[in-house]
């Protein structure tokens, strides 16, 4: 059978549009979320684990609505309120988030329960709260937006997949904006789940060495990254132009790749100004960013961002938001840097990012047009 | 019986996560549910919890909890006549 | 925008293993819920529940090619059901782009929850029970069967409680709408856990008997477990892999009604709008809908706001309805799929399924499920509503293929 005869040769495929990205923020171990900025000195981790830096949740929400908050719900409402408020936004369109483990100190709670309470009486916020779209049920309940809503919750997936349905929302037409954010805990618990797994460096590390460290494993992280997302550019951050996922793919295949999405976009590598890597000092997994390192002209800028923000499946959230302020405010991280510019402006970006070697992830975001 | 009711609301303000809430905040008399507290259906569960473990009582029907949990005082006295513990 | 059909199905429940089973079952009016026996839980007795008779080794050993796929419950069930949608079509490149879109609401909690004191335990360290530990994340399940049936160019995980994997393939008809993907295979697997049953018995919504959906004194929901796919194709991918439509999936919505955490608006609002998207989508009126796979989990909330938004949108022109949940139990993340399942089974057989247990109407609302099979009618247009946590509505519409 010649499938060439029977595909039709106009048809393409991977061709979502560009979405901008109009707000940003972030809560994490750093001192991000007050400024919207990193400081100069990066926070360092206990224990092989960066825990947030909490923001003053009472000046958000009532005692009535704070019962109903577990901790990365609070984190998640807070960084969805403020990026809805950022954006003068008084109600979104659409509700999308994504999420490796959702509330999993709500999880780990229930399990207890049932265990102590040997299947009795139990208390329901637990239950109620480990169910992994709980955040984009307060996030609708705190605006009243009764609209599309929905959780992705696919490890090192979960954000893309989530920005993939806002940009096809906007495509769609129904809509011109949509509140888009991943989140992610580490309890003690799943430290030692994961530890267990491997994840996590035998001997304590600075952060500062997190990405020369010549061992396997990485530390421990958790984040919270809201963004709004709209169709038109006007007080626009930046552009998200493209998106790739790409499933356990061979290093040539994740080339290949950005090879591709470059084309699509008529961008040489050498108009690349900023390359944001998700290097976790993991030696195992090393190999992947070196290889993208080695195809980025010489005189990209090249950064990382889990010394910042630790490792966990949606830590590039971290990037995507540290990009779309570079783009804005034409400046990088120092503390971030692994190789500085050696030129003008920052209008192209490419994130790439994989987690645990397994989902990698590969962004274009651009300088928004006059 | 004054005493009580404040140990009862101290034990709702913590079943609940009412995190900053003092006793005196809630009335004796007030509804707990809709226009007076605010209380809705799963704090209704959560106190069904709190009747089972700090007083032996068992409430199988959502329904009845929410006579019992008409208020403070309607708690109080429900608690008083029917505790095993 | 291009249409999209389904062109494949595979489905393991209380009912049975396969599509012939299950639509074996529904004619028989044979419900799958009893006492369950492989769930550790000591409301296993109290309880009733719709549990696959298989044991997780019987499951993973039925298998035709087991492969290195992980052997634990939930993925050995959704490798069952992925096995019988894909049938014997190898996806080649050359056919377009297929992406695998799975759903779950707990992940590998089934096999977890029996480890988990040893798997926190730091002074513990079995390879096996580590494993294990991977197992908890929804992503998990996908991966596995994402490795192991060659799906792995786009994939993706949802969960958004039990509207899941109704979203699931609301979201691959999407990306081959929009020509992101060809191709989808989508839809979603939940076991049945001591979480997932304590967690709805702290609700208080389980009844202790088989539930009586839509019956005045139902009183809550049994769970169930399954696993369901879908194949869905663009009109292209559908003649270059060669098979055949079963049905059309013409049109579906998401709604969040933003009322409260666990409960359903009493006017039904976020239900309502559901439907009424789902229609609007696929270009029909409400009077061309033939018949509604309710999301009826016979919990007293959810029921009669299904119902008031039923009345509310088709009037006095109301089509047939029922639920299959007395059948299935809730299925959770994969119930979506299952009856998306049962919707085809309708429009490819002119038949349809009622409720079991109903004596007694709705006080509230003059509405009268299904109680009797009809078989010889003919079935058009299917919507098949799935509500989860969170205020999430989802409602999905078939159609025949003309």
């Amino acid at each position: 059978m010649d499938l060439a005869a029977i595909m039709p040769a106009s048809y393409s495929v991977n061709m979502l549009s560009p979405v901008y990205i109009r707000s940003a923020r972030a809560i994490c171990a750093q001192d991000t979320f007050g400024n919207n900025d990193l400081p100069g000195e990066l926070t360092e981790a206990t224990g092989n684990s960066l825990h947030y830096l909490h923001p003053d949740y009472s000046k958000y929400f009532t005692i009535m609505q704070l019962r109903r908050m577990s901790r990365v719900t609070r984190t998640g409402l807070v960084a969805a309120i403020e990026s809805l408020a950022d954006a003068g936004i008084k109600k979104p369109e659409a509700i999308i988030t994504g999420t490796g483990k959702g509330s999993i100190y709500d999880t780990e709670k229930f399990i207890q329960n049932i265990l102590e309470f040997h299947e009795g009486t139990l208390n329901p916020t637990p239950f109620i709260q480990s169910t992994y779209n709980s955040l984009n049920g307060l996030i609708g309940l705190q605006y009243g937006a009764s609209c599309y809503n929905t959780t992705y919750v696919h490890r090192g997936f979960s954000l893309e997949l989530a920005l993939t349905d806002a940009m096809m929302l906007l495509q769609e037409g129904e809509i011109e904006q949509a509140l888009v954010g991943c989140f992610e805990e580490i309890s003690p618990e799943h430290y030692i789940i994961k530890q267990k797994l491997g994840a996590w460096k035998k001997e304590p590390v600075s952060c500062r060495e997190l990405i020369a460290s010549k061992t396997t494993g990485s530390i421990a992280g958790e984040g919270t990254f809201f963004f709004v997302v709209q169709k038109n550019k006007a007080g626009a951050l930046a552009k998200l132009s493209g998106l790739r996922m790409l499933f356990e793919p061979t290093v040539a295949a994740v080339l290949d790749e950005l090879t591709s999405l470059l084309k699509e976009h008529h961008l040489r590598r050498e108009d690349i100004d900023l390359v944001i890597l998700g290097y976790n000092g993991d030696v195992r997994h090393n190999h992947y960013y070196d290889a993208v390192l080695a195809a980025s002209d010489t005189s990209t800028c090249i950064q990382c961002f889990k010394p910042a923000c630790g490792e966990f499946d949606t830590a590039v959230g971290f990037a995507v938001w540290m990009a779309a302020w570079a783009a804005q405010r034409q400046q990088v991280f120092p503390s971030l840097t692994i190789r500085p510019a050696m030129k003008g402006p920052i209008k192209n970006i490419i994130i790439y990012n994989h987690y645990q070697a397994k989902d990698h992830v590969l962004y274009l975001l651009q300088q928004t047009e006059d | 019986m004054e005493d009580f009711k404040r140990a009862l609301k101290l034990q709702i303000i913590e079943a609940l996560s009412l995190q900053g809430m003092q006793p005196e905040e809630i009335d004796d008399d007030a509804p707990l549910f809709g226009d007076g507290l605010g209380l809705d259906s799963i704090d209704s569960l959560e106190m069904i919890v709190l009747l089972e473990r700090n007083y032996g009582i068992k409430i199988e029907d959502p329904r009845e909890g929410r006579r019992v949990f008409e208020s403070i005082q309607v708690m109080a006295d429900y608690i008083q006549a029917n505790r095993k513990k | 925008m291009r249409s999209v059909y389904v062109t494949g199905m595979g489905i393991i429940s209380a009912l049975g293993i396969g599509v012939t089973e299950n639509r074996s079952a529904l004619l028989a009016m044979q419900s799958g819920i009893s006492h369950s026996s492989h769930l550790n839980s000591l409301l296993k007795d109290k309880l009733p529940a719709a549990e696959i008779k298989e044991d997780t080794a019987t499951l993973h050993n039925l298998l035709r090619y087991p492969g290195q796929l992980f052997p634990n419950r939930l993925v050995s069930m959704a490798a069952l059901a992925m096995e019988e949608a894909l049938g014997e079509t190898a996806y080649q490149p050359g056919m377009g782009k297929m992406g695998f879109i799975n759903a779950t609401s707990v992940g590998g909690m089934a096999d977890v929850e029996d480890h988990y004191t040893e798997l926190v335990d730091p002074s513990k360290s079995e390879a096996a029970i580590n494993l294990l530990g991977d197992t908890l994340d929804c992503g998990h399940c996908t991966e596995e069967l994402a490795r192991h049936f060659h799906l792995a160019r786009f994939i993706g995980t949802v969960s958004t409680a039990c509207s899941s994997s109704a979203n699931a393939l609301m979201y691959g008809a999407r990306l081959i709408r929009n020509g992101v993907l060809d191709g989808a295979i989508c839809g979603g697997a939940d076991t049945l856990t001591r979480f997932t049953l304590n967690g709805f018995n702290s609700l208080k919504n389980i009844d202790r008997n088989p539930c009586k959906p839509f019956d005045a004194n139902r009183n809550g929901l049994n769970l169930g477990e399954g696993a369901a796919y879908l194949v869905l194709e663009s009109e292209e991918m559908m003649y270059a892999s060669g098979r055949k439509p079963l049905a059309v999936f013409s049109g579906f919505c998401n709604y969040n009604e933003a009322f409260h955490p666990t409960s359903p608006s009493p006017e039904g609002e976020g239900a309502y709008r559901a439907m009424k998207g789902a229609i609007e989508i696929a270009q029909l009126k409400t009077s061309d809908i033939s018949y509604i796979n309710a999301h009826g989990t016979a919990t007293i909330n959810n029921d009669i706001a299904e119902a008031i938004a039923m009345k509310k949108l088709f009037g006095e022109n109301m089509p047939a309805f029922s639920s299959t949940k007395c059948y299935t139990g809730h299925t959770l993340a994969a119930a979506g799929a299952i009856e998306a399942i049962f919707s085809v089974f309708n429009i490819r057989h002119n038949e349809l399924y009622p409720v079991l247990n109903f004596e007694t109407p709705m006080p509230e609302i003059k509405l009268l499920p299904l109680t009797a099979v009809k078989e010889h009618t003919s079935i058009e247009h299917v919507l098949s509503n799935s509500f989860g946590f969170g205020g999430n509505n989802a409602s999905l519409l078939f159609s025949k293929y003309a």
